[in-house]
């Protein structure tokens, strides 16, 4: 029974989701043909229709794309304020200005609509209204250190922009690019900074903050991206430069401690032998063979001190030190290149989401 | 007079053949606190006038133990031997200071409050009391580059503590010592192995100690 049931559903949402897809294009479809409509009655200087008519499509506008939005309030804004001094409506037109401005800080109006007061008109609510927007790609590939990725951002007016990497699974944020005080900018991206990664595989939010220079409101976006990267590629390590040493060991060094060995064995020898005042104790005595064992193994001591003894090593000469040192930068450099070229194979794809919050 | 010379000159000519890098170490450790087992084979000769005793074969064992004191050059030091032949025999005494190193982190001057006893019971020549004295001298320690021996040299003198009734009482005499040691790297374990003789005199009784030694120290909370 439950098998027969989900087979329904199944079959059902087949029939149904062509159905639904078709809706959509009818709607978007639709919207175009009156915005079509809408123009010829602008131009026709029929405003009255053709306000009519774009009230008639806001209805609809959660279908519209932003370029129909920015069509449709240009549009408007040419109905509401067209060259004939007796159809104009001031402040309905700066309404639908305003409406403009705020999804589209550099919109400009086409030459078919555009006439000095309208313009005007546009360049004035452009001065009034602090708008920002940003027009990242769909799709971003960045590439090690070098190969980074661009966010185009636009201001009504002069903007302090930033630019941050916010990772959804650990939370780090990463500032990826700021500016100055600009209305238009291309933000980077990047994957890598050369030292670590700055983008890996997950979840990100890239976070814009757009600072208005004249009041220092600001205004955030932000946009949902998922990163696809490639494997990291692991560190290089290059060792420590070590001076090299010369295993000949110092004549004079060695023959100290032979020197110290014999040294002590024949005070070791006096002090048994010839440090013993003579008297009646000594006489029964003679001499101490164990004396003479002890400094055999004092001597025996030294020459084993010429094999232990690690200090004994000396540094190489000035030339040879010179010759390791070159060899050593070389190997540096070939290391530097190597990580150069890894570096470069460490690919991220950053799709964005269209629509930021 | 001429054989002390002798050490002296000897021991000096060890100090000028050393190493430039001498390492400043206590016998058994680089500060801390030295705690060494003692083992010394000993021959005695004793004499009182022209009478002499038959030579005696003692084993000694002792501990010896070094302290660090808040100044960094002063160490406290002291030893116990005791006779491995009953409690009346061959044992002595040394509690003292050290100052140094000196000369190339090389010698260390000693001083020391000694007690010493001795007893030859076959030969007559007993003195069972216990003689009281200072000890006063100088070790030199050599190392052998870094490669864990070191070589050692003392000399002491034997010092009245007190005026003594008798001249007979007086304490007097001389000890010296040569030894050879090793120390593990990294571990803070050190042997050795050396010869030493002592000369004593006092009750009217001449004595001559000569032992070979071992001893193995630890060196705890040292660098």
């Amino acid at each position: 029974m439950l098998t027969r049931l989900i087979t329904l559903t199944a079959v059902l949402v087949a029939l149904a989701h062509p159905h639904a897809v078709a809706e959509a294009q009818a709607l978007r479809a639709l919207d175009d043909e009156a915005l079509a409509a809408i123009r010829e009655d602008v131009l026709l200087q029929r405003y009255d229709q053709a306000i009519r008519r774009a009230n008639d499509v806001l209805g609809s506008a959660r279908a519209m794309t932003l370029r129909q939005r920015v069509e449709l309030w240009q549009m408007m804004a040419a109905a509401y304020y067209p060259p004939d001094a007796a159809a104009q409506k001031q402040d309905s037109a700066l309404l639908q200005i305003d409406a403009l401005v705020r999804v589209a800080p550099d919109a400009t109006l086409p030459a078919e609509l555009s006439w000095p007061g309208l313009d005007t008109l546009v360049e004035k609510a452009r001065a009034f209204v602090f708008s920002v927007t940003s027009r990242p790609p769909p799709e971003l590939v960045l590439r090690g250190a070098s190969q980074a990725g661009f966010i185009t951002v636009v201001a009504s007016r002069p903007t302090r922009f930033r630019l941050t990497t916010v990772s959804r699974a650990t939370g780090v944020a990463v500032v990826q690019d700021s500016t100055g005080l600009v209305t238009e900018a291309q933000l980077r991206l990047r994957a890598h900074n050369g030292r670590s990664p700055l983008i890996e595989s997950g979840d990100y939010r890239i976070v814009i903050v757009a600072r208005d220079g004249r009041t220092a409101d600001s205004t955030v976006i932000v946009h949902d991206a998922v990163a696809v990267a490639s494997d990291l590629p692991g560190p290089i390590r290059v060792p420590r430069f070590v001076p090299p040493t010369t295993t000949t060991r110092s004549t004079a060094r060695m023959g100290r401690a032979l020197a110290l060995g014999i040294g002590f064995a024949g005070a070791t020898f006096a002090i048994a032998r010839e440090a013993r005042p003579p008297g009646t104790i000594r006489s029964g005595f003679g001499t101490d063979q164990r004396a003479l064992v002890v400094g055999a193994v004092m001597v025996g001591a030294a020459v084993a001190s010429l094999f232990l003894d690690d200090e004994a090593a000396r540094p190489a000469d000035a030339a040879t030190i010179e010759r390791a040192r070159r060899d050593y930068d070389r190997r540096v450099s070939r290391a530097a290149a190597d990580s150069r070229e890894r570096l470069a194979d460490y690919r991220v794809v950053l799709r964005i989401e269209p629509e930021g919050l | 007079m001429s054989k002390a010379v002798t050490i002296i000159g000897t021991l000096f000519l060890a100090l000028a053949l050393a190493p430039a890098r001498l390492s400043g170490q206590a016998p058994y450790g680089d500060g801390g606190i030295d705690i060494t087992v003692l083992a010394h084979e000993a021959i005695v000769h004793t004499a009182a006038g022209e009478r002499l005793a038959p030579e005696r074969h003692v084993g000694q064992v002792g501990l010896a133990l070094g302290v660090p004191t808040p100044l960094r050059a002063l160490r406290v030091h002291g030893h116990v031997l005791t006779s491995t032949q009953g409690q009346n025999d061959l044992r002595s005494l040394d509690v003292g200071l050290t100052l140094g190193p000196f000369l190339a982190r090389a010698l260390v001057l000693e001083a020391a409050f000694a007690q010493r006893a001795s007893y030859a019971p076959e030969t007559g020549l007993a003195h069972g009391r216990v003689a009281e004295f200072a000890r006063v001298g100088a070790r030199v320690r050599v190392p052998l580059g870094r490669s864990g021996f070191a070589l050692h040299v003392l000399g002491s003198s034997y010092l009245a503590t007190n005026e003594p009734e008798d001249a007979d009482d007086a304490v007097t005499g001389w000890l010296g010592e040569s030894s050879v040691s090793y120390r593990v790297r990294r571990f803070p374990v050190t042997a050795m192995l050396g010869y030493r003789i002592e000369r004593f005199r006092v009750f009217t009784v001449e004595q001559e100690v000569s032992s070979l030694t071992f001893s193995l120290g630890v060196n705890m909370l040292g660098r």
